[in-house]
């Protein structure tokens, strides 16, 4: 039995798997859930999570402008470009 | 009865120069794509710098709203796919916001309210796409990223709101603070603050279902919008439908709302911890110094205004709420008193004038030195109260000063009292009815006759004599 719905998955990291695809990474995923599964066995009450492992302090900027890229170096990379707007593909719905 | 519980979700823009995690501009409305960099248009290897004064404006704005500054914050990442979102994620905080557990006070119809809010954090926009043409034919939809990076504060409250109208006083009050503070415009033309709501209604203590609405251009968009979301929920209940959880989104031509797709599930985000930034550590010092620079706010000088001025609730919140006319009204009460009357003065005569020639109170040509000559004219019993609007509207307009305007046009009250008595008598005559009325017991009608002889003088007769002289002769005519 799966843990987890790939269909979901597929959908919220944009993705269209082939059959045989979807097979596969559904294995791998199912496996990772279960190495958690193992982690899930340690007591960890009263402990708080870790969420930073590095208590690096943030570096901070001043609130000046700098000129970014123009529009001849966003021209250089990138070929839907025109009007000033980059173009994509037409979004449906909202 | 149905009772409505609302929550809302506000955006604000804090107006900085630049960006929230790189040095692009965050002007509006200037050419697409004129400011972005590798940061906001989320190129590989590209990291995120925050700006200090998002900072700062973030602590003042979560100190003015009560709540609570955490010491310790932290970035996550939202991630969903849209192509104005370059980076496939919004930074954003989630775990622990900024700012927390505050609350502000508003009033409502003479009632105080506590509306609780719930958290305030930090967090970037994203780029704005543009569809043109016919929906259904047009190959591509175009993107500006201009927008992408700009800094937001988000606040969310707690489903403390229980009307419309209150809706409308929460957002109007934060705004001003905002303006106050001077860390947002508020401009919601120009994006600078987006209002969702959240609503559903019960007829007892189990909540009823939540329906997020979004596309809310105005105030009274907010308003309207859940007035009609009260009435579509009542409803489908009183018929035994169920409300389902959604988001709609309000039509502004119509006046309803549409059902736009069903609400995704909270953990659909995705949510982890940003890696590229380390907590936001701020020290109690600079939680300190911040608050000690917070002004004087609307809802205390609101307050103020009604119990040090007694002007009446409409007119302390229309000058407190507004920055500039607040120091407008202070300025010239410093040096005239009176404050009732040049509050009247303002939220009558100046603001007819700003509306008609679309200025700020700051270019308005009569300041306290005009306002002083007016105030002792009429003090002086020269003018009326009524004559004395004419002038300032005659002033503003003419330039010339209320003692010139009045020196001009012949506006003095008559004072003379041989003068008034003529007038009166003619009045009377011209009145036999009112005035056997007035014999016969009906004493109201004095006030037919008060008015009557103002008419006659052009309103510059003095009221209180006419008063006194009228009685004599009426109750001389009894005899």
């Amino acid at each position: 039995m799966s843990k987890f719905d790939i269909e979901k998955v597929e959908r919220l990291a944009g993705l269209k798997l082939k059959d045989d695809e979807r097979e596969r990474i559904k294995r791998d995923i199912d496996e990772i859930i279960n190495y958690f599964d193992i982690l899930k066995e340690v007591d960890t009450d009263g402990i708080d999570p870790l969420v930073y492992t590095k208590w690096t302090r943030l570096t901070l900027r001043n609130d000046e402008v700098h000129t970014g890229l123009t529009l001849e170096e966003i021209k250089k990379n990138r070929k839907l470009f025109g009007n000033n707007f980059f173009r994509v593909r037409r979004i449906i719905g909202e | 009865m149905y009772k409505p519980t609302i929550g809302l979700e506000i955006h604000l823009q804090l107006m900085t120069e630049s960006k929230i995690f790189c040095s692009c501009s965050t002007e509006f409305a200037a050419k697409p794509n004129t400011h972005i960099c590798p940061v906001c248009i989320g190129l590989p290897g590209a990291l995120p710098v925050l700006n200090e004064k998002v900072i700062e404006y973030g602590v003042m704005l979560g100190i003015a709203l009560n709540c609570t500054i955490n010491e310790v914050s932290s970035f996550y990442r939202k991630n969903y796919f849209y192509p104005d979102l370059p980076k496939g994620y919004q930074i954003t905080q989630y775990a622990i916001p900024l700012a927390k557990d505050g609350f502000l006070e508003i009033v409502t119809e003479n009632q105080r309210k506590m509306i609780r809010i719930e958290k305030a954090h930090i967090e970037e926009d994203s780029g704005k796409s543009i569809h043109t043409g016919d929906i259904t034919e047009s190959e591509y939809s175009f993107i500006d990223f201009n927008r992408s990076g700009v800094p937001l504060m988000e606040i969310v409250t707690y489903p403390d709101i229980e009307s419309p109208d209150e809706a409308y006083e929460f957002l109007n009050l934060l705004r001003s603070i905002a303006r106050y503070l001077g860390v947002s415009t508020g401009d919601m033309e120009k994006g600078a603050l987006r209002c969702d709501v959240n609503i559903s209604v019960s007829k007892d203590e189990v909540m009823g279902t939540k329906v997020e609405i979004k596309n809310l251009n105005s105030f009274r968009s907010v308003k309207r919008a859940l007035e009609y979301e009260i009435k579509r929920q009542t409803k489908l209940i009183e018929e035994g439908r169920t409300v389902v959880k959604e988001t709609r989104h309000f039509d502004e031509k119509d006046g309803t709302t549409k059902a736009m797709r069903t609400k995704e599930e909270l953990n659909d985000y995705r949510y982890f911890p940003e890696p590229d930034l380390p907590p936001l550590i701020i020290s109690g010092d600079f939680i300190e110094e911040i608050g000690q620079r917070i002004p004087e706010l609307p809802n205390q000088k609101m307050r103020r205004f009604i119990e040090d001025y007694s002007l009446s609730i409409d007119y302390a919140r229309s000058i407190a709420y507004v920055p500039s006319f607040s120091k407008y009204f202070e300025s010239i009460i410093a040096f005239t008193g009176k404050p009732r009357e040049v509050a009247n003065f303002i939220m009558v005569n100046i603001s007819n004038y700003l509306n008609e020639t679309g200025k700020d109170i700051e270019e308005v040509p009569f300041g306290k030195e005009e306002f002083k000559e007016l105030l002792d004219l009429i003090d002086s019993k020269i003018i009326s109260l009524n004559i004395a609007k004419n002038v300032l509207d005659d002033s503003i307009r003419s330039g010339k000063s209320p003692s010139e305007i009045v020196r001009e046009k012949g506006l003095s009250q008559v004072t003379d009292e041989d003068t008034l008595r003529s007038m009166i008598v003619e009045v009377l005559k011209e009145n036999e009815m009112q005035v056997r009325q007035y014999l016969a017991g009906k004493t109201k009608v004095i006030g037919f006759l008060v008015g009557a002889v103002m008419k006659k003088s052009g309103g510059k007769a003095n009221p209180d004599l006419v008063n006194k002289i009228l009685l004599k002769e009426l109750e001389t005519l009894r005899q």
